[in-house]
């Protein structure tokens, strides 16, 4: 009889284990070599380590195979990552990464040279054509606009816009958006250097001028004012982001810029990216739609580059011979700071070894993130 | 001056900006005055009701706000007369003509947790006159075959807004917004008067005449999505609209940011010119002195005999402070105890 009781009382553990129901969903397990394969790219080739580490831990997380209707996954009301969770689905967690973006970034480069605010405009169309594939392959308009967002290269804004027009996309995008901003050094080098001669490559930008303290602590103000009565549905993501700035050039909030910066970014970061990962679930993750997507991105990050570069190729034609830009610093424009910068910069050294572009394209790279979250407003405008 | 002009301009813009954002959004939604039986009370009595939709994204406290048949031209009447009076306030003078005619004002009590209507959501009062069946229930009636006149104010005693339904409305009808109240629309120039244009009489005999107390008018639909899918099947035209709102902003910024640099720029050159300017004239009385270099050497060793200036160092040793402020408590890395080391005594 108590032997009977055990065997029972351990058929039941059984069914409680994950051995037991990943047999119902053995689709997990291709999930959690995901996972897995995330963290050994982060740990082993240094891909976007601060992102894919804490995303790849919570597709594992995510994808522990149980038995629902105990508060345990994530999305399970109640529980811990439920909770965690909200702050994904509701698009808190974007704001604040942005909040850390603005304290952390110096717009130095963009104010002293402002025309470059025009290159990261131009990168947009990354999304914009992004989108009107995304139409072509099927998409019904908002998801197109969520998936399009990929092409700002920003991780935050992607995982802000999907989470206001295709929350079921969520997951699929963001690890999309990351996964391809990891892959920026790959992806955008053979782009520009296709679009671009050797002399172009080898155009020495003129220095920047120094840039006063009252510009620096204007910028953030008439930012926001301009940007967010252009497009108010950009507010949580333009709002917070030049707030964040403000502490930093304001000069008498260093505190709190370098909490925003470092210690309360870091968090939300943490907490962000795992909840993506955990909402990775199989049944979710492994469609067509998926497939879809990742390809939409890919062609967003080539649309994005490509247009930046051909943009300065072209507003090269009108500016003066002194004035010229480095159309190397195009790919800068779609934001992914600030690795899309370093890339202009490594390119510009092969064709110059002297000719160091960093600072340049600093400017269309930040102008990107404002360009993206802008563009994001306007998509959650027309489509919201 | 012109940082002066600018804070200005400012202030103006971010005054502006806090008044878009702060607005009571309640209005009249649906109104049935003679009901043949569709929408049962909680005892299963088929009274009138009234309508109310919270048309705001935020939660509206309807706690303490009026529902009432008289008309504004009488309230505003008894406000001026009451005013003339005493200093009391709008509400208080509603509060007064509540006590005085009961059967036709009715105060939404406090305390009732239901009176906190959601965003986007509908609450349905009933015009049966009897309060002791509980918050929702008027305390005045609607009269069948006559014009009916409902209007609702707010806590401050101010016209929220208001309907009147006609007597020709038959029964086993509702009187309702054709679509839902939006708060920009409704409340933009302050104008609450009523419009029958946007009212019609509804007799539940299809979809769009449904009679929908606690209900969307309207069946919401993403009416955005809807027009982009069948007007714009390419993205095309989405693509340039907003290509073309991206790049006004930034373009917007750019030709800004140009003028600040050309001002600031201009300023900075001034000030450096004015630091040469006194450097070199600092330079030119230095030589104008150095022509006199016994004097120079005169004038050293004066100030050297007065401040008493020697090389010899003080030989004071001190201690090099870290700048971090640790405190104990915050401070990891003081907490942490060295392990004691092992020494062998031989």
């Amino acid at each position: 009889m108590v032997l009977l009781n055990i065997a029972e009382n351990l058929e039941q553990f059984w069914h409680f284990t994950g051995f037991y129901n990943v047999t119902l969903a053995p689709s997990s397990l291709i999930m959690l070599c995901v996972g897995l394969v995330f963290i050994y790219l982060a740990i082993k080739h240094d891909f976007e380590p601060m992102l894919l580490v804490p995303i790849g831990f919570g597709i594992l997380i995510g994808n522990i195979p149980f038995q629902p209707g105990n508060e345990i996954g994530i999305y399970e009301e109640g529980s811990v990552l439920n909770i965690l969770y909200q702050g994904v689905k509701q698009g808190w967690y974007p704001p604040l990464i942005f909040l850390g973006i603005g304290a952390m970034t110096d717009f130095s480069a963009l104010l002293a040279n402002p025309k470059l605010m025009l290159v990261g405009a131009a990168a947009q169309f990354g999304i914009f054509g992004a989108y009107m594939v995304a139409l072509a392959m099927g998409f019904m308009p908002d998801q197109a606009g969520a998936i399009a967002i990929i092409g700002g290269a920003d991780g935050p804004t992607a995982i802000f816009l999907s989470s206001k027009l295709a929350p079921n996309l969520m997951g699929a995008i963001a690890v999309s958006a990351y996964s391809y901003m990891a892959l920026v050094p790959v992806i955008q080098p053979p782009i520009m250097r296709l679009l671009t001669t050797k002399k172009e490559r080898a155009i020495r930008m003129k220095p920047a001028r120094k840039v006063s303290q009252t510009e620096k602590i204007l910028f953030p103000i008439v930012g926001l004012i301009l940007t967010c009565f252009f497009v108010p549905s950009g507010l949580p993501l333009l709002g917070m982001l030049f707030f964040g700035n403000l502490l930093r050039e304001s000069g008498v909030t260093t505190r709190l810029a370098k909490t925003a910066s470092n210690a309360m970014t870091d968090m939300v970061t943490i907490i962000l990216g795992m909840s993506v990962g955990a909402s990775t679930q199989a049944s979710e993750f492994l469609t067509p739609d998926t497939i879809k997507i990742f390809l939409l991105g890919f062609m967003a990050f080539v649309i994005a580059t490509t247009s930046g570069v051909l943009f300065v190729k072209i507003f090269n034609l009108i500016l003066p011979k002194h004035k010229k830009l480095n159309p190397l610093i195009g790919n800068a424009g779609v934001s992914a700071v600030p690795m899309a910068a370093r890339i202009s910069n490594d390119q510009g050294l092969k064709a110059d070894p002297s000719n160091y572009l960093l600072m340049h394209a600093m400017g269309p790279n930040v102008a990107g993130v404002i360009g993206s979250a802008v563009a994001a407003g306007v998509l959650l405008g027309f489509l919201g | 001056m012109n940082k002066k002009i600018i804070l200005t301009l400012i202030a103006v813009v971010a005054t502006f900006t806090a008044m878009a954002q702060g607005r009571m959004d309640m209005c009249i939604n649906e109104v049935m005055v003679q009901n043949s039986g569709d929408c049962a009370d909680q005892n299963g009595k088929c009274q009138a009701w009234v309508e109310l939709f919270n048309a705001s994204y935020g939660t509206n406290a309807i706690e303490k706000m009026f529902i009432t048949t008289f008309k504004p031209d009488y309230i505003q009447q008894y406000f001026k007369e009451q005013e003339s009076k005493s200093n009391k306030k709008r509400n208080v003078l509603l509060e007064e003509l509540r006590d005085q005619n009961p059967d036709k004002v009715y105060e939404i009590p406090r305390g009732d947790v239901d009176t906190k209507v959601k965003p986007r959501t509908h609450v349905v009062f009933y015009a049966d006159g009897d309060t002791t069946a509980g918050t929702f229930h008027l305390s005045f009636t609607l009269t069948p075959g006559s014009e009916n006149y409902v209007a609702l104010y707010d806590v401050n005693g101010d016209l929220v807004d208001e309907v009147t339904v006609p007597a020709s409305l038959p029964a086993g009808q509702s009187f309702a917004r054709v679509t839902e109240g939006l708060p920009s629309d409704m409340h933009k120039d302050g104008n609450h008067s009523f419009d029958a244009s946007q009212w019609e009489a509804r007799d539940g005999s299809s979809v769009q005449k449904a009679i929908t107390p606690g209900k969307y008018n309207v069946r919401p639909v993403n009416e955005n999505i809807e027009k982009f899918k069948n007007e714009d099947p390419s993205g095309i035209l989405l693509t340039i609209m907003s290509m073309g709102v991206v790049f006004s902003a930034l373009l917007l910024l750019y030709i800004l940011f140009k003028l600040f640099g050309k001002a600031f720029t201009a300023q900075g050159n001034k000030k450096e010119e004015e630091e040469v300017e006194h450097a070199a004239q600092v330079e030119t009385h230095a030589t104008d002195a150095g022509d006199n270099d016994e004097a120079i050497a005169a004038l050293c060793m004066a100030l050297y005999q007065h401040l008493n200036a020697h090389d010899e160092e003080s030989g004071v040793l001190t201690f090099d402070h870290s700048h971090e402020a640790h405190s104990a408590w915050g401070s990891k890395g003081n907490l942490l105890l060295h392990m004691p080391e092992r020494h062998d005594n031989h």
